[in-house]
């Protein structure tokens, strides 16, 4: 978001949103081709471990009845005095999910012209996508489904969808949001619903304002219901920070606990570095 | 006298000593608290606040926020800068206004003083009583009007105008006790009565204009015989001045001006003519330029209206083409210094004109000759011409016998060569005329030899027989031309000669001795306004005795102007009668003077609310900006003050834009090449208007009727081509309307020389004839070569300089000269490409020609027929000869 704002071509949301999303794509690729440890990871094989459609070779066998007379493998039938049937291992597809909080919070931003977090958490969930497309693996969007990359784009743009702690299927959960709600009703609407053998990578994006309050003076806050009025916000600046703080480190000790993969984000900051870090976490 | 800042409302300035109260509430009261949305306010709850540290406004805006009190206070209590000097005493004031016939020329600065008088009064809630000093015409007392309130007088001295006859203050000064207060707005001339005023009134001010603008007075010339206008006078010790004379003549036509140094030291200068005695001899008026008034003018003191001239004539055949036909001639030579009028012989000389004419060929009956002899004993001059018919008549009225047969001079059984004339009789009227050398005399009427011919003979030709007789009768005079007043004999009707007769026959008859037998009282006929200007006299003037005439002064009685009858009239001007003019500034003691007057007063009330709505609104900025809100505002904001400063200005011509200045306009046809060349074409038609003429032309536009206005164009240019689709309803409904209400539309065929009625007709014609034939107009013709079209600017030879003959058809009923202004002319010479391609392709010659005929079409759009007027004939012809 360079240039002064009356004379940047104005692109429209999911423009925006994809763009970040390809730069960041871009990149990964990049670090992907000069090999980094979790490009097993992403990379996508999946082998099952016996016969089926596949690329690579599994094993020989015996023709059977019922099997079709161009499996065979000629040439390996040939040097013996059986009729071989050549079979490849069977591949699969990686199934993942991203749950991405979609709440009046979320849509909050600081500085204008940069994005809010809910963008932030978009530009992830696509660039995730696009990593499994990529791939040809299947990325499900908690509340809308398996969607392509370019379908994800406009319903995240348009926002119009709701993230339920139900529809979390496949193997791998991103779970996205800033995660600032009281930590017992993060435990019982959210984290209990989670399956406990996934490998499971949660995201919390708070936005530098929320950090760091920058302001001066009598100020009224306000968000929802809540309704603070402060005489002089430098007198409560550290409590509110301790407070903050305090939150964060419990909902890390708590993803510890679960051997969860836990990922400040500031909004606004550079994602390849925390991407990667998720990334390179194997698959429990 | 400045007297510094004043108030209206004093009392108002008490308020200010609120400001530090205001200061106060200013200071204690904390800026208002920002409103942030933030996501996380719930960790703020219950957050043990500390004491805050107290919130000031800043300092400069705490200052800002006073200042706009404190100006908004001082520019409600109305202040002003007072440079005029205070009036003194209480009580009515009696304000003196001198509108007599100077007033004219220093109107302005006395009504400026009398008004700025009047506004302080007004302040000083004084009534006013207003006196003039100049009574109205017929009445012999000055006008004094109550006392009233200033705002009356004000809307009073608005609608004053100053009046042409001397005032009289020392009458003024009678109605006027002497304690109360007393301004005299003077024009700055002692007039008769003055001392008389300043006499009664030791206390009064006196009001004098500045120097430089004086008045001044014309005379007429002290010394005859040298060719003077007159003499301009102004007040000695005047500054000397550029003035300019003019000399009009009876129609109002210029005769002569001339510029010349007035200076003040010498107090007049005499103002000679340029042109020479004999031109000047037609002058009726003498005026200096720029300054109005009554003073300032001088009318000629001479019959300058009885300048009729009539002929007697069968046929009314005045405004006749007939070129056999005396009128003809007669009404030509006599039309620019006289009037000229046809008739029969009864009416003739019931009319009583300056001069009767008689050179029809038929033979007077005797009845009339006996008539006419009767009107010519009384005082009247007759002209007759020589004819056929006059050389087979009886010697009745007649100067001098003549010869029964005309003498031919040329022709196949002659021997003679047509004669030239000799010599002028340097007794006769005739005698200041130069000889004309270039008149040949082709037939003539000799007269029988006589002892008193030669004196009789005015003209000789050089075999020494008369050209012109004259002879008297009675009071009265007749003169013969001995040739006739068609060129059927001669070249004189042709020559100038033929004009300076009936000139000179003009100066005969405004030095008859007729009045004596008139009336003795004059009526007044016309009297100047205070401006000059001569306007119908009220019905309450008394006539002047004749006798008492010479001695009279001009009054209210008697205001100048003129005198007498339509027929004959005497003039009454003021410069003749008036002493000479002397400064009011020498007689009135120094303390009575008033100074400064005509300086307004200045209202500083606008600027100080000015200033305070700037600061308030800086005020509203800057607050915005403190609580935060400016940027979510901010273009809101600018948007708000970008416009309220800023007057939008229309990126399109709008309307006013286009009736306010003339624009060429084309109608679009749909092919864009076509339109593109039209529209260049008459761009490079519209600059050359403007490098040429007084058009000043704006844009090109182009039009669709039906969607378009088409009103504000004059003149709009249609190529025909073949692209363009059929016209709606309402674009004919739109174009017969332009038609109807006089504009001119130029139809171009764009195939060359074509004849609507010859058999090959291109697709153009045919298209031309689809789309006209929604609209109703006349039926088209050819325009003749002297149609005003090709002379309505330029003077265009249609066969030699446009090679377009038979291209420009117009409506039928314009073709001649009588009126009508065609809406439709015809042409197809595409001159839309030919304007455009001014820069090669087609000769120079014909890029120049086509340009002068856009030039000349756009003229005849603006200007009608003006220019077939037969007045600009001379010089029609003059341009014509070289």
């Amino acid at each position: 978001m360079k240039g002064f704002g009356l004379f940047k071509p104005k692109l429209s949301r999911d423009l925006l949103l994809r763009e970040a999303a390809e730069d960041l794509f871009a990149r990964l690729r990049q670090i992907d081709a000069t090999g980094f440890r979790g490009r097993e990871q992403m990379r996508g094989q999946h082998r099952q471990n016996r016969g089926g459609a596949g690329h690579d070779f599994w094993q020989y066998r015996d023709f059977q009845i019922g099997d079709h007379a161009r499996d065979a493998d000629w040439r390996q039938s040939a040097r013996t005095d059986r009729v071989l049937i050549r079979q490849k291992e069977k591949e699969t597809q990686k199934k993942s999910t991203v749950w991405l909080q979609n709440d009046a919070d979320m849509h909050f931003g600081g500085a204008k012209g940069s994005f809010t977090k809910y963008e932030t958490g978009a530009v992830i969930a696509l660039t995730l996508s696009m990593l499994g497309q990529e791939h040809h693996d299947v990325v499900t969007l908690s509340g809308i489904g398996a969607v392509s990359a370019d379908d994800l784009t406009h319903i995240l743009a348009d926002a119009d969808f709701q993230a339920s702690v139900d529809d979390l299927p496949g193997q791998e959960l991103t779970l996205i949001g800033d995660f600032t709600a009281p930590m017992e009703t993060l435990e019982k609407d959210l984290f209990q619903g989670v399956a406990p053998h996934k490998k499971v990578t949660l995201v919390q994006i708070l936005d530098p304002i929320e950090l760091d309050l920058p302001f001066s003076g009598r100020t009224i806050f306000e968000r929802l219901q809540n309704r603070e009025h402060v005489l002089s916000v430098e007198t409560v600046r550290d409590t509110y920070k301790e407070r903050l703080a305090t939150h964060c480190a419990t909902l890390e000790a708590l993803c510890k606990e679960r051997n969860w993969s836990y990922l400040p984000i500031r909004n606004g900051q550079d994602l390849l570095d925390p991407l990667l870090l998720t990334l390179e976490r194997p698959t429990l | 006298m400045i007297s510094g800042l004043t108030f209206l409302n004093p009392l108002l300035l008490i308020a200010l000593l609120v400001l530090p109260l205001i200061y106060l509430i200013l200071r204690v009261i904390p800026p208002a608290a920002k409103r942030v949305a933030l996501p996380t306010t719930r960790f703020l709850h219950d957050v043990e606040q500390k004491n805050p540290p107290t919130q000031k406004t800043p300092w400069w805006l705490l200052l800002l926020r006073l200042a706009v009190l404190a100006f908004l206070i001082v520019g409600l209590a109305g202040p002003y800068l007072k440079t005029s000097e205070p009036l003194e005493g209480n009580g009515p004031i009696n304000l003196i206004l001198d509108n007599g016939w100077a007033a004219g020329q220093t109107w302005d600065t006395q009504r400026d003083a009398a008004l700025s008088l009047v506004q302080q009064a007004k302040r000083a809630n004084r009534p006013v009583s207003l006196i003039l000093t100049a009574p109205l015409a017929g009445e012999e007392q000055p006008q004094i009007f109550p006392a009233q309130s200033p705002d009356s007088v004000i809307s009073q001295i608005k609608g004053l105008s100053p009046v042409s006859w001397p005032g009289l203050p020392a009458l003024a000064a009678s109605s006027i006790k002497k304690e109360e207060t007393s301004i005299w707005i003077t024009t700055g001339l002692a007039e008769h009565g003055y001392g008389a005023l300043l006499a009664a009134l030791p206390d009064v001010r006196v009001f004098i204009p500045p120097k430089a603008r004086l008045p001044l007075m014309l005379r007429p010339p002290l010394e005859e015989g040298q060719n003077l206008m007159g003499r301009a006078e102004a007040v000695m010790g005047a500054p000397s001045m550029r003035i300019q004379v003019t000399a009009t003549d009876l129609r109002g036509h210029l005769v002569d001006q001339n510029s010349i140094t007035l200076s003040g030291g010498q107090g007049y200068v005499d103002v000679p003519y340029i042109v020479e005695a004999k031109e000047a001899a037609t002058t009726t008026r003498t005026q200096i330029a720029g300054r109005m008034g009554a003073g300032t003018v001088l009318l000629n003191n001479r019959n300058q209206l009885n300048t009729n001239i009539a002929l007697i004539s069968g046929s009314d055949a005045k405004d006749s083409y007939n070129l056999s036909d005396p009128a003809y001639y007669i009404s030509r030579a006599v039309q620019p210094f006289a009037q000229f009028s046809t008739g029969n012989a009864a009416d003739v000389i019931k009319a009583n004109p300056g001069i009767i004419i008689v050179a029809d060929g038929s033979a007077l009956p005797p009845r009339t000759l006996g008539e006419l002899e009767a009107w010519v004993k009384q005082g009247g001059i007759l002209l007759r011409f020589a004819n056929s018919a006059l050389s087979e008549e009886a010697d009745a009225l007649v100067p001098v016998k003549l010869r029964r047969s005309e003498r031919s001079l040329q022709g196949s059984m002659t021997w003679d060569n047509p004669l030239s004339i000799k010599s002028i009789n340097p007794l006769s009227p005739l005698a200041s005329q130069t000889l004309p050398a270039d008149i040949r005399i082709r037939r003539q009427l000799l007269a029988e030899p006589s002892p008193d011919l030669a004196e009789k003979t005015w003209v000789t030709l050089s075999d020494d027989t008369p050209l012109v007789t004259a002879s008297h009768i009675g009071k009265g005079l007749i003169v013969l031309v001995h040739t006739t007043a068609t060129p059927e004999w001669s070249d004189l009707p042709l020559s100038g000669f033929y004009i300076e007769i009936f000139k000179t026959l003009m100066t005969l008859a405004g030095h008859s001795d007729k009045q004596a037998g008139q009336k003795n009282l004059l009526q007044a006929l016309r009297i100047y306004n205070g401006y000059g200007q001569l306007v119908q006299p009220p019905a309450t003037l008394k006539p002047v005795s004749r006798s008492d005439f010479a001695a009279l002064t001009p009054s209210s009685l008697t205001p100048p102007g003129l005198y007498g009858t339509e027929d004959e009239s005497i003039a009454l001007n003021l410069g003749d009668r008036l002493p000479p003019l002397e400064p009011i500034a020498a007689h009135v003691p120094a303390g009575n003077l008033m100074e400064g007057l005509s300086g307004q007063d200045v209202n500083y009330a606008p600027f100080f609310l000015y200033v305070c709505m700037i600061f308030f609104v800086v005020d509203c900025l800057v607050t915005l900006f403190l609580s935060g809100l400016w940027m979510k505002l901010r273009w809101g904001v600018a948007a708000i003050i970008l416009f309220a400063t800023i007057t939008p200005v229309p990126a399109h011509a709008n309307d006013a834009d286009l009736a306010g200045q003339i624009h060429l306009a084309y109608i679009r046809t749909g092919d864009a090449a076509l339109d593109a060349a039209s529209e260049q074409g008459l761009t490079v038609l519209s600059n050359q208007l403007n490098i040429r003429t007084a058009v000043q032309a704006g844009e090109v536009v182009g039009l669709t009727p039906g969607q378009s206005e088409l009103s504000f164009y004059p003149l709009i240019y249609w190529p025909i081509s073949t692209a363009q689709p059929e016209l709606s309803a309402e674009a004919n409904r739109a174009l017969q309307a332009y038609i109807d209400k006089g504009g001119l539309i130029l139809i171009d065929t764009r195939d060359g020389i074509f004849r609507p009625t010859a058999p090959s007709q291109s697709a153009q014609i045919e298209q031309m004839r689809k789309l006209l034939g929604g609209l109703s107009f006349n039926p088209l013709a050819e325009a003749p070569a002297p149609h005003v079209i090709f002379k309505s600017f330029y003077l265009l030879n249609v066969y030699e300089d446009l090679a377009l003959t038979g291209d420009i058809f117009v409506e039928d009923d314009a073709l001649d000269n009588s009126g009508t202004v065609s809406s439709i002319m015809l042409t197809g010479q595409d001159w839309g490409r030919i304007w455009a391609s001014q820069e090669g392709g087609i000769p120079a010659t014909r890029r120049e020609q086509s340009v002068r005929f856009g030039i000349n079409t756009v003229m005849y759009a603006l200007t009608g027929n003006y220019k077939a007027d037969q007045v600009h004939m001379n010089a029609i012809l003059e341009r014509l000869g070289q």
